[in-house]
């Protein structure tokens, strides 16, 4: 999203006859217009949301995540804080590539490690893959008791199919 | 920022540094934001409170401020460094932040951090101190389009296996690729295809699901780019563009990045 969405009309110095959309944003568009069926409420345990820096605060996609995330979920936790103000996943900036400086990177995982825990959340959804890296490596390393799920693969199971199986 | 051109060519330190390819690339940096960001920063360490590394660790090197030293450094000395000074530069700008930019936040300025850690990586990069990680990536994207080096028949194999999978619950779900005129083109990290097939199915699953009308490039799917992440540009060009020509070369309405 930062490169191609934001740097790269700088970076090639010319504009795009196309926009660029990270998921999440074409899955609300969808879901807000009646498109995408998902189950209300199709998951009740306790769920958190890491907000990803480049879709959340630098996108500035909150509103669409959370309207899928209220949809689906009976029982959304807030991280506080959350949002824009949303402490980092960890392994923004190439860091899940850089095993030399993983030391330096797990111990300022731990704040968001002690957001996740206060949640009481069994599951985090994380929206980008960087992110879910980071969380995965943040939750095993402070012992938080929570699973790590991206948000594709969540929303996925709460498809209603009945709209594909009832034409075959 | 002024930065005045070497008076020859070669201009080694020492200890081997090349100062005139430190000097190119601290003059392709410079800029009105730059200087203006480098020179208003008043050190008042507000970004500290923004900064995970910091709310992890209160240490005074984890204060975002503290990352901008070595660029200001740089260029207070035209360039005048040696190994050990551009080695602490890397450790601090690679090895100590994310730049998601939430430091931003609260600065009283609005100093954009990140884009000057991401300046300062780039004179790394420059002085051939890439973290091997991000080199080895960026190299496998330059050469087959995406940074696991999957080539565009293990893409296509993949692409077919999912759908089938997918079917199996959707029957009338699809997968075009190179498809001109559809409305969005989806791209991918290259671990949905390699390792986690199971993503490329979820994705399927739900456009088809959105009935949304897509399709997959067959020779630009990694919307990744780690010249971002690097500071290295001339790579990170490179690598956006083969994804722009190939949406512009199917005509889509929007591009739809990597989750």
């Amino acid at each position: 999203m930062k490169a191609l969405g934001f740097e790269a009309p700088r970076w090639l110095g010319r504009s795009f006859p196309f926009t660029v959309l990270p998921p999440l944003k074409v899955w609300a568009d969808s879901f807000a217009a009646g498109k995408l069926p998902l189950v209300k409420g199709h998951h009740t345990g306790p769920v958190t949301f890491q907000d990803s820096c480049n879709f959340i605060r630098n996108a500035g996609f909150f509103e669409e995540s959370r309207l899928l995330m209220r949809h689906v979920c009976t029982d959304l936790r807030e991280m506080h804080p959350n949002g824009n103000l949303t402490y980092c996943c960890g392994n923004g900036g190439g860091q899940g590539l850089m095993p030399e400086y993983k030391k330096q990177k797990l111990a300022a995982l731990r704040a968001k490690a002690e957001c996740i825990r206060a949640t009481g959340a069994e599951l985090v959804v994380v929206a980008c893959h960087n992110c879910e890296d980071g969380i995965t490596e943040c939750v095993k390393t402070y012992e938080v008791a929570a699973q790590v799920e991206l948000f594709s693969g969540f929303l996925a199971g709460c498809i209603d199919l009945s709209g594909h199986t009832a034409q075959d | 920022m002024v930065v005045h051109a070497a008076a020859h060519d070669a201009d080694l330190s020492p200890d081997g540094v090349d100062r005139a390819a430190i000097r190119r690339v601290m003059r392709s940096k410079a800029g009105a934001r730059l200087s203006l960001w480098l020179s208003i920063c008043s050190r008042c360490g507000q970004c500290a409170e923004g900064c995970h590394y910091y709310a992890s660790n209160p240490s005074p090197e984890h204060v975002p401020a503290f990352r901008l030293k070595p660029l200001f450094e740089l260029y207070r000395r035209q360039g005048e460094v040696d190994r050990e000074f551009l080695e602490r530069l890397r450790d601090i700008d690679y090895g100590t932040c994310t730049m998601c930019q939430r430091c931003t936040m609260y600065c009283p300025h609005g100093i954009g951090i990140a884009p000057l850690v991401h300046a300062a990586r780039g004179v790394a990069v420059a002085a051939g101190m890439i973290p091997q990680g991000l080199a080895k990536g960026m190299a496998n994207a330059l050469e087959f389009g995406n940074n696991l080096g999957v080539t565009e028949e293990e893409f296509l194999e993949t692409v077919e296996w999912q759908l089938e999978e997918l079917r199996e619950e959707m029957p009338d779900a699809d997968a075009p690729v190179d498809k001109e005129g559809a409305e969005f083109l989806l791209t991918f990290h290259p671990r949905d295809i390699k390792f986690y097939p199971q993503n490329l199915f979820n994705y399927l699953k739900l456009y088809n699901a959105a009935r949304v009308d897509f399709t997959l490039s067959s020779r630009a799917w990694d919307s990744t780019n780690l010249g971002l992440f690097a500071g290295d540009v001339p790579t990170a060009t490179r690598l956006a563009e083969r994804v722009v020509e190939a949406a512009e070369a199917l005509r889509v309405k929007a591009l739809i990045t990597a989750e």
